[in-house]
């Protein structure tokens, strides 16, 4: 897992949409206001109040049984229009997709197999979506076949809600199916050899921080590589990567009678050394309270990089069995440095050493994994060391992908039934699909630049805002060299700050498209987890909806159907 | 509001603005008109004259630039008005994908009308429009006729109490058009309000009880078309046929009060004489009006 | 027109359709058409550059002018890919950017090199190393048969199996793999016969190879990597490795040296060195001429032979004599450029029974002096033998360590290196005034060399000298 997974922050993000869209209902009552008082003059409060009573009844005492009417339409419209064939085209492809990917007995990753389903999966409904909601109400509105709908006794507010109904109806129905035809050939087309990657790791991660050479808290080293994932330890040193678990369940793993401790860490060899022996590491666990420290093994464990998935890079911690001395008989669990034994005796029988209770503090354990090899290098992140509980079956993640994307397709026929109130068809089509853009390759730099921008210890982007860029590019500067002292540059050192402020005010109302991607879980054989993907895309999902809703209802209530 | 009158519009305005708001086309100026609670109503006028766009802000299609106007006894915006209204577009604008059976019971769903009721209404509906051998085909098969008719016969699905029609003979051959007019006198019948936009004047002539005639958005005429088609300066004598000594005495008659005999034929439809005529003067004298009878309200400009 | 039904319109349409159609099927059909005849003549159909892929021409279709911006972003994506240590994904998207660009021989080369290479070197099991090594292999053979006309990829094709099998630091296991693959669960004990179907030396398969890519470049296919001597050279280079390879690494899976094997290669280079690669016509560019020399003989008949093999431009208006000294000038250049009198004298000589020796006996001692149970005597005297005989070589060859190879030179202060060592600090005796090699060891020529071994040898790590 390449990318922090932190469980998503419900309270805040509610907060913040609570705040977002009172604005933004600020916003729109303001101007109702302010165009109340242009047309009506003096009486332009209680026409302010009655119209605003209007809407909020046209928007709650909405009546099912026409939405359903509507929705019924708007299906059968799909349908009959042969909006399904892209599921045709959708199979096809995937009965093709072996001459891209077959035929090679010596690949033994599952991982491109299944980004290739979950991507064509994307792309393929992402389109339909879009298209879908973003063509039908201004085609009704063309064909003038809304005049008649509306001439009955339909609030434009369940026009809409029956559209955006229908069309999600209809998308989800196909992504439905889609999804299966891609579970059965992920089924089918991954080799023999990587089978096993076909899982669902649930994993419990802890918190890293390193321990310099010297023992002391610090920052690990670097050892070149541009990508700051992982940080390194030195072997043959006090150097470390301490990582804390908490919340442990002991139930769980005294009922399992083992904790399965899970490592993906990376080499780095300041020389040669022996080849063909890998770096090797070393592990402990010790009792946050107690501060007693138990060796895993007497044996030193291999680094092992390219075992995705498999169990060579677990280890079994049986709970029982720790063995009091170093070099005792026992496989695992020979205790050795750190706290001395006799220090901490008195609270447990050395003997009869246990992991849930002498090790396990509160569900608190913390590991340490050094490097063995002299001057040769351990890299750690976060996510390299995890305590993996039952895995789930890989149907059952993979079925959450599926749901993350109906999500996301949800989203999109909300948004796209949005523009469609207020926009042709082309038009909005591009408008949500730039917003698709926008929140899913833009919004990680849209992000990483207004961190920049707001950075309270040296505020401001590298290389300046998009107008100092488009001028260094102009003239073939770098990003740090100055920029002459002119009144051209202060105005765009200006404009570039009012940009970014508009930037980190409007960024919320963009959705994060990045939150329905499951790829990186279910490509690395992770179960996908409901707090920090599943939760986080419903909200992202549900944060849209009513605002889209009201926009949608009030675009096309105060909207001339007929225009000469 | 008076409680016979279904609609009522004071001082309509319907300005159309282009993209920076500057006026473009003034539609609609200053309209002000009641229709009764039972009559057949007709709202004639050349192309562009206004009528459709009256029509439309009826029924909350588009907004009044100024004035106001109550369709029984509601604003035009509210929806649930349309509970008691019947529409037939200009040309039916109906889902071309769905077969008639479906469309009626699309429609029906758009309404308080259980499924049942639904059911019955529709198969009535459908043997009333005639349409019985194309029930399970989809609209985008249909002639212009049976388009009509579809739409028609959707218009119809709530048992209206106020039916709007726009050009509702368009399309018809003559003996669909008379069924048409059959079927407005039937709803009048009914004891239904009936409003129809027509450029047929012998159809209005037919079946209307009053009419408006709109010139450039501003209200010509108004009256019971038996009052506007009435020549006070003239008497026409009906009667069976005279022989040529008879014409002579009445002839003789007539000279002796002093009055001229002009002609001697058999009466001929007039509501086109009638139209072309105020047409023209319009176009000659801006700002004429005929009105046979008290306008509602009196504040309007003229 | 309005007398036509829309059918006769239509039927109209088709009939005029067919008969535009027929002379266009026409010069199109193949064998016999004009344009088919035209493609074949100037090469332009895409089949004539190599295995056509139909995955890849449909995406090409489907693009329409796009696939430029969708090989880049491809490209961008790949770069953070490798960036990220996500090496699978990374190879899926290189297949990808491939599938676009199928006959851009850069993209085949960069992105071959970055996994045989970079990826590789990330690795820290050797046996991973390796799978990438193959991976970057089976890459560009692919793009071999994708263009078969590239002299250059099937050369490249041969370098990676020559020398990053045969000369990095992992070359032991590599050269081991290559014949018994570590992925047992596919091809059990034999290689991968994608890359080694004959189950031979690396370096014979690289020496396969490169003469493909020989063969491409006199059936005038040009190549714009090096010197055409240098270039030319390689298959015949390949031998040479593969015998100094059977001398010092011995059997790749035994270990074990084997010395008739390596005679008899050594036998092959010769012959391949002077009577293959030695009478190729090469063409030797001395601006603004371009010159047309065979590298082997160097007498009067041969060089008279040379001139007639001349371009017209080069025989007008200059005398023979002088156009038969340009030719001899850059017959010297090109023997300098590849070394080419080096190579013969050293072919030469490790076909000789002193020579071979030498190797013999140095091999021994130092196994001897290493490997347990350790034999530091027999080991004295095993590199004591080792040192005359490389003395006697030397003797009379002296070019053989005056060359830039320092292959022999390298083996000979080795020698006299552990066996100082032997004497001095095992032993604890003072070394004899004279022995051989010791003319070599005190040359000030060699000081530089002598240290470089010297710290090697105390820095030695066990992995072997």
């Amino acid at each position: 897992m390449f990318r922090e997974v932190l469980p998503f922050d419900i309270l805040g993000g509610f907060t913040l949409w609570l705040m977002t869209t009172a604005s933004l209902v600020g916003v729109i009552l303001g101007i109702a206001l302010l165009v109340s008082l242009v047309l009506h003059g003096g009486a332009f409060l209680g026409n302010f109040s009655r119209g605003t009573r209007e809407v909020l009844v046209d928007l709650v005492d909405v009546s099912p049984r026409r939405i359903g009417a509507i929705m019924q339409v708007t299906i059968k419209e799909s349908v009959r229009r042969k909006a399904l064939l892209v599921f045709v085209v959708f199979v096809i492809v995937f009965m093709f997709a072996n001459w891209f990917l077959g035929g090679d007995d010596e690949l033994s990753s599952a991982k491109p197999y299944i980004s290739t389903v979950l991507m064509a999966l994307n792309w393929m409904i992402i389109p339909v979506a879009l298209l879908l909601s973003c063509w039908g109400l201004p085609a009704d509105i063309k064909d003038r076949s809304l005049h008649t709908v509306v001439t009955k006794p339909v609030r434009r507010s369940e026009v809409l809600l029956g559209r955006m109904l229908g069309y999600c109806a209809v998308s989800l129905v196909m992504l439905a199916a889609m999804g299966a035809v891609g579970y059965v050939w992920i089924i089918r087309s991954v080799p023999e050899l990587a089978r096993d990657q076909l899982i669902g790791r649930v994993p419990q991660y802890g918190t890293l921080k390193y321990l310099g050479d010297d023992g002391v808290v610090g920052i690990g080293k670097n050892v070149g590589d541009m990508w700051e994932y992982r940080s390194f330890v030195s072997g043959g040193t006090k150097s470390c990567g301490v990582y804390t678990f908490e919340k442990i369940d002991t139930e769980a793993i005294r009922a399992a009678g083992v904790m399965r401790l899970e490592y993906k860490w990376e080499a780095f060899r300041t020389y040669k050394g022996d080849i063909e022996t890998p770096v090797r590491f070393r592990i402990y666990l010790i009792n946050p309270d107690t501060e007693l420290t138990v060796r895993i093994s007497t044996r030193d464990f291999e680094i092992q990089e390219f075992a995705v998935g498999s169990e060579d890079t677990v280890i079994d911690i049986p709970i029982a069995g720790i063995s009091p001395r170093p070099g005792a008989d026992g496989e695992f669990y020979v205790t050795a440095a750190g706290a001395d034994l006799a220090s901490v005796g008195g609270q447990f029988d050395p003997q009869h050493l246990n992991l849930v209770d002498d090790l396990i503090a509160d569900g608190k354990l913390i590991v340490r994994a050094y490097c063995v090899d002299n001057m040769q290098h351990i890299g750690m992140a976060r996510h390299d060391l995890f305590i993996r509980l039952p895995d789930r079956p890989f149907m059952v993640s993979y079925a959450k992908s599926v749901l993350n994307t109906a999500l996301m397709v949800i989203l999109i026929v909300v948004l796209g039934t949005t523009a469609s109130c207020f926009l042709k068809g082309p038009v909005a089509t591009i408008l949500t699909f730039g917003l698709i853009i926008l929140g899913q390759g833009l919004r990680e730099m849209m992000d990483d630049l207004l961190k920049q921008f707001y950075d309270k210890e040296s505020p401001g982007i590298l290389g300046g805002g998009p107008l100092e860029s488009a001028y260094r590019l102009l003239h073939q500067m770098n990003q740090q060299s100055e920029l002459p002292e002119n009144l051209g540059t202060q105005f765009i050192e200006n404009a570039d700050q009012g940009i970014m402020h508009t930037v980190g005010l409007t960024r919320n109302f963009f959705p994060n498209f990045n939150h329905f991607d499951t790829r990186e879980f279910l490509a690395n054989g992770f179960d996908i987890p409901f707090d920090a993907s599943v939760l986080a895309a419903l909200a992202v999902t549900a944060s849209f909806v009513l605002p889209c809703y009201v926009i949608g209802y009030l675009s096309l209530r105060f909207r001339e159907l007929e225009v000469k | 509001m008076s409680a016979d009158n279904v609609i009522e519009i004071r001082n309509l305005s319907k300005a159309y603005r282009d993209f920076w708001g500057r006026k473009k086309v003034q539609a609609v100026n200053s309209l002000t008109l009641d229709v009764k609670r039972g009559e057949v109503f007709g709202l004639l006028g050349p192309n562009g004259s206004g009528k459709t766009t009256t029509l439309k802000m009826l029924l909350g299609l588009l907004f009044p630039t100024a004035g106001s106007i109550s369709v029984l006894g509601r604003p035009a915006h509210d929806v649930e008005k349309n509970e008691k209204i019947g529409y037939l577009p200009e040309e039916s604008y109906l889902y071309r994908f769905l077969n008639a059976d479906e469309t009626l019971d699309f429609y029906g769903r758009l309404f308080n009308i259980s499924k049942s009721e639904r059911r019955k209404r529709r198969d009535f509906l459908i043997n009333e429009v005639g349409l019985q051998h194309a029930r399970r085909r989809q609209l985008k098969e249909y002639s212009k006729g049976m388009t009509r008719r579809i739409g028609l016969a959707q218009a119809l699905i709530n048992d209206p109490e106020l039916v709007l029609l726009d050009e509702p003979t368009s399309g018809l051959d003559p003996i669909g058009s008379n069924d048409m007019k059959v079927l407005i006198r039937k709803l009048k019948s009914q004891g239904k309000t009936v409003v129809m936009c027509s450029h047929l004047l012998a159809d209005v002539q037919d079946v209307c009880d009053r009419i408006a005639i709109l010139y450039a958005g501003e209200l010509k005429v108004l009256g019971g078309v038996h009052e506007l088609l009435e020549t006070q300066d003239e008497t026409r004598i009906l009667s069976s046929s005279l022989s040529d000594a008879a014409i002579a005495d009445v002839k003789a008659v007539l000279a002796r009060h002093g009055a001229e005999c002009k002609d001697v034929s058999h009466p001929t439809a007039t509501l086109e004489d009638l139209f072309l005529r105020t047409v023209k003067e319009s176009r000659d004298r801006p700002g004429r009006r005929i009105v046979t009878e008290t306008p509602p309200g009196s504040s309007q400009a003229s | 027109m309005n007398r036509l039904t829309s059918k006769q319109r239509k039927l109209i349409y088709l009939i005029t359709w067919m008969v535009l159609m027929v002379p266009i099927g026409l010069m199109g059909m193949p064998g016999q058409g004009i344009l088919a005849q035209r493609r074949i003549k100037y090469d332009l159909g895409e089949a004539t550059l190599g295995a056509v892929d139909p995955a890849s021409s449909t995406l090409n279709l489907v693009l329409l002018g796009m696939r430029g911006i969708a090989a880049n972003l491809l490209w961008m994506e790949a770069d953070h890919l490798k960036e990220t240590k996500n090496w699978s994904e990374l190879e899926q998207r290189v297949n990808s950017i491939i599938l676009l660009q199928p006959h851009f021989k850069q993209v085949w080369q960069y992105q071959s090199w970055n996994l045989a290479y970079n990826v590789s070197a990330e690795c820290d099991r050797v046996q991973d190393r390796y799978y990438w090594v193959k991976r970057g292999i089976k890459f560009m053979m692919e793009g071999t048969e994708r263009n078969r006309h590239v002299p250059e990829l099937f050369h490249d094709t041969g370098f990676y199996l020559g020398n990053k099998i045969g000369t990095s630091d992992e070359k032991l296991q590599f050269r081991r793999y290559f014949l018994d693959d570590p992925m047992d669960e596919i091809y059990q004990d034999g290689p991968d016969d994608e890359i080694n179907p004959e189950g031979i030396d690396n370096y014979l398969v690289a020496r396969q190879w490169y003469e493909i890519a020989n063969q491409l470049v006199e059936d005038d296919y040009q190549q714009h990597k090096m010197a055409e001597e240098l270039f030319l050279a390689y298959p015949y280079r390949a031998q040479i490795s593969y015998a100094t390879a059977l001398q010092s690494m011995g059997n790749p899976l035994t270990e074990e040296p084997e010395w008739d094997k390596s005679r008899e290669a050594w036998v092959r280079a010769y012959d391949g060195w002077t009577g293959e690669f030695g009478r190729i016509l090469i063409e030797v560019p001395i601006p603004p001429l371009e010159i047309q020399i065979r590298l082997e003989p160097d007498d009067e008949a041969a060089f008279d032979e040379m001139l007639t093999q001349q371009t017209e431009s080069f025989i007008e208006n200059v005398p023979d004599a002088a156009r038969l000294t340009v030719i001899r000038g850059a017959q010297d250049a090109a023997r300098q450029t590849c070394s080419y009198i080096y190579w013969r004298l050293r072919c030469n000589t490790e076909q000789n029974e002193q020579m071979a020796a030498a190797r013999r006996s140095y091999f021994e001692g130092k196994r001897l002096f290493y490997e347990a149970p350790q034999d530091f005597t027999a080991a004295q005297a095993s590199l004591y033998s080792s040192m005359e005989s490389y003395q006697a070589v030397v003797t009379e060859f002296p070019e053989l360590i005056e060359a830039t190879d320092t292959d022999v030179l390298e083996d000979a202060l080795k020698a006299v290196i552990v066996w100082q060592d032997i004497i001095i600090n095992k032993h604890g005796e003072t070394l004899p005034d004279d022995y051989p090699l010791k003319t070599i060891w005190e040359d000030p020529r060699y000081t530089y060399a002598k240290e470089e071994y010297l710290s090697q040898f105390l820095a030695w790590q066990g992995g072997g000298l």
